[in-house]
């Protein structure tokens, strides 16, 4: 059965199509969740949640757009309500203070090699913790755009709101995640002929602070 | 920050987090649904029966459920929490603005509600034996008669009647002895303070509608106190409310005839 049909089948009552739609969308809707609320089991049952929604609703959603930005801002939504009641955001504006922006063109290759993979471990674990550290919302429009991959228009739709909020939710996000990792990457970001050997001390240093 | 490599430890955080392999919700979607439809998957049908037809709001037994979940919100420290943030005091009632229906909750387990048959007699029996001593408004809006039929609690605390009118409105009065000791579930931003013979009351515009969304035209309902007794008087058409100051007026003069 296709998703149209699926989705005809819930319009008119009947639950077979609903499978479908479960399998299609659980995974990425489970990790969406999981990226804002930072538990698996809660994004389970926000998913759950949502689907059981989706049925509800579904005489409202219009089938000539696309399900899954449709079902993903269910999803989000519930996501940033759970995330804001148990007050996961920790402020650090004070480490913000003085902080250099050296940071855009560090992260630049997925695909590290050997010599490069501590370092790319380093960085990566860094961003997650400046990731934890993003209110709810600015979480959710990173997971929507970057993980979601959802464009600004499917964002400006779903969101309900228009395409400049959009961009400056986007872009005081990424400048929030910006300015969490920079310290650090301040600090990663030696001078050009700072030997392997230091580097890599101050890198272990700061890692094991 | 790089698109590609921000989504890349995106992708890589939630794998860790959420890994694709165990995620299978279809097992307990699938039973959520069983437990409602046990022939699931069947064809059609199922769905139609989840949603609650808006013209049994205003039906006895509906409304007993309603006031009991009400009492279960009370008592259930963990629905209590959170209510709580959305519970206001306006003319003396406790109101819980709600995005949606308790009767979801209800729906989906997370409160627990029993539901009852309410004896219903007619005017003229319960007028011979009254629960309680109670009056009926001096004044009803033109075209308006009483139904035969009356709802008492078992508890004997509350009386229920109706009026109608050939057009399809109807006009409800609740009277009881004791005020509500639960929050009344409602809208948010429904209610308002206004006055009845110079005393406050609670106004509150719209009521649950199908999906278990608020609307706004749905109904108008007034609670006030007098003589000791608590009342309520609500009014609801064939469909939305077109004129909402003239139905709230309406129910006002109704409301002040009451001795």
């Amino acid at each position: 059965m296709e998703e149209k049909q699926a989705i005809t089948c819930l319009k008119q009552g009947d639950l077979n199509g609903l499978e479908i739609l479960v399998k299609r969308y659980q995974v990425q809707a489970v990790q969406a969740a999981s990226l804002i609320v930072q538990d698996r089991a809660v994004a389970e049952d926000i998913v759950q949640d949502a689907f059981i929604i989706a049925v509800e609703k579904i005489h409202q959603y219009d089938p000539e757009r696309p399900f899954g930005p449709w079902f993903y801002r269910i999803v989000v939504n519930a996501s940033i309500k759970v995330a804001e009641h148990h007050k996961r955001l920790i402020s650090l504006e004070e480490e913000q203070e003085g902080v250099s922006i050296a940071a855009e063109n560090l992260l630049v290759d997925p695909q590290p090699g050997p010599e490069e993979s501590f370092e790319q471990e380093e960085i990566r674990i860094r961003v997650w913790r400046a990731l934890d550290r993003l209110s709810p919302n600015q979480k959710a429009v990173i997971v929507m755009r970057h993980f979601l991959e959802m464009s600004e228009s499917e964002m400006m739709d779903q969101l309900q709101r228009p395409k400049s909020t959009i961009k400056y939710l986007l872009h005081e996000a990424r400048k929030k995640l910006r300015q969490f990792i920079s310290p650090w990457l301040a600090v990663q970001n030696p001078p050009l002929k700072q030997s392997n050997t230091m580097r890599k001390t101050i890198r272990k240093g700061i890692w094991y602070e | 920050m790089n698109n590609k490599y921000l989504k890349y430890i995106l992708q890589n955080r939630a794998e860790i987090i959420a890994p694709r392999s165990e995620i299978d919700l279809w097992p307990s979607i699938q039973k959520h649904f069983s437990s409602r439809h046990p022939a699931l998957p069947s064809p059609k049908g199922g769905l139609r029966n989840i949603k609650i037809k808006s013209s049994l709001l205003w039906k006895p037994v509906l409304l007993a459920t309603l006031l009991i979940m009400s009492l279960v919100f009370a008592t259930s420290s963990q629905v209590r929490a959170r209510a709580l943030e959305l519970v206001k005091m306006i003319a003396g009632y406790q109101v819980d603005e709600r995005s949606e229906s308790p009767l979801k909750d209800y729906e989906e387990g997370t409160v627990q509600a029993t539901e009852y048959t309410i004896p219903v007699m007619t005017m003229p029996e319960a007028l011979v034996n009254p629960p309680f001593p109670f009056n009926l408004p001096y004044w009803v809006p033109e075209g308006y008669t009483l139904k035969e039929n009356v709802a008492i609690a078992n508890s004997k605390e509350w009386i229920s009647m109706n009026w109608v009118n050939p057009n399809g409105g109807e006009i409800f009065m609740l009277v009881e002895k004791q005020q509500p000791q639960y929050n009344l579930p409602i809208g948010v931003g429904s209610s308002e303070e206004i006055e009845i013979n110079g005393q406050q009351a609670l106004l509150v515009k719209g009521g649950w509608a199908n999906a278990y969304q608020w609307d706004p035209a749905r109904a108008v309902v007034i609670y006030w106190e007098i003589n000791g007794l608590y009342y309520r008087l609500g009014y609801s058409g064939n469909g939305p409310i077109a004129d909402m100051n003239k139905a709230i007026a309406m129910l006002v003069q109704m409301a002040e005839s009451v001795p």
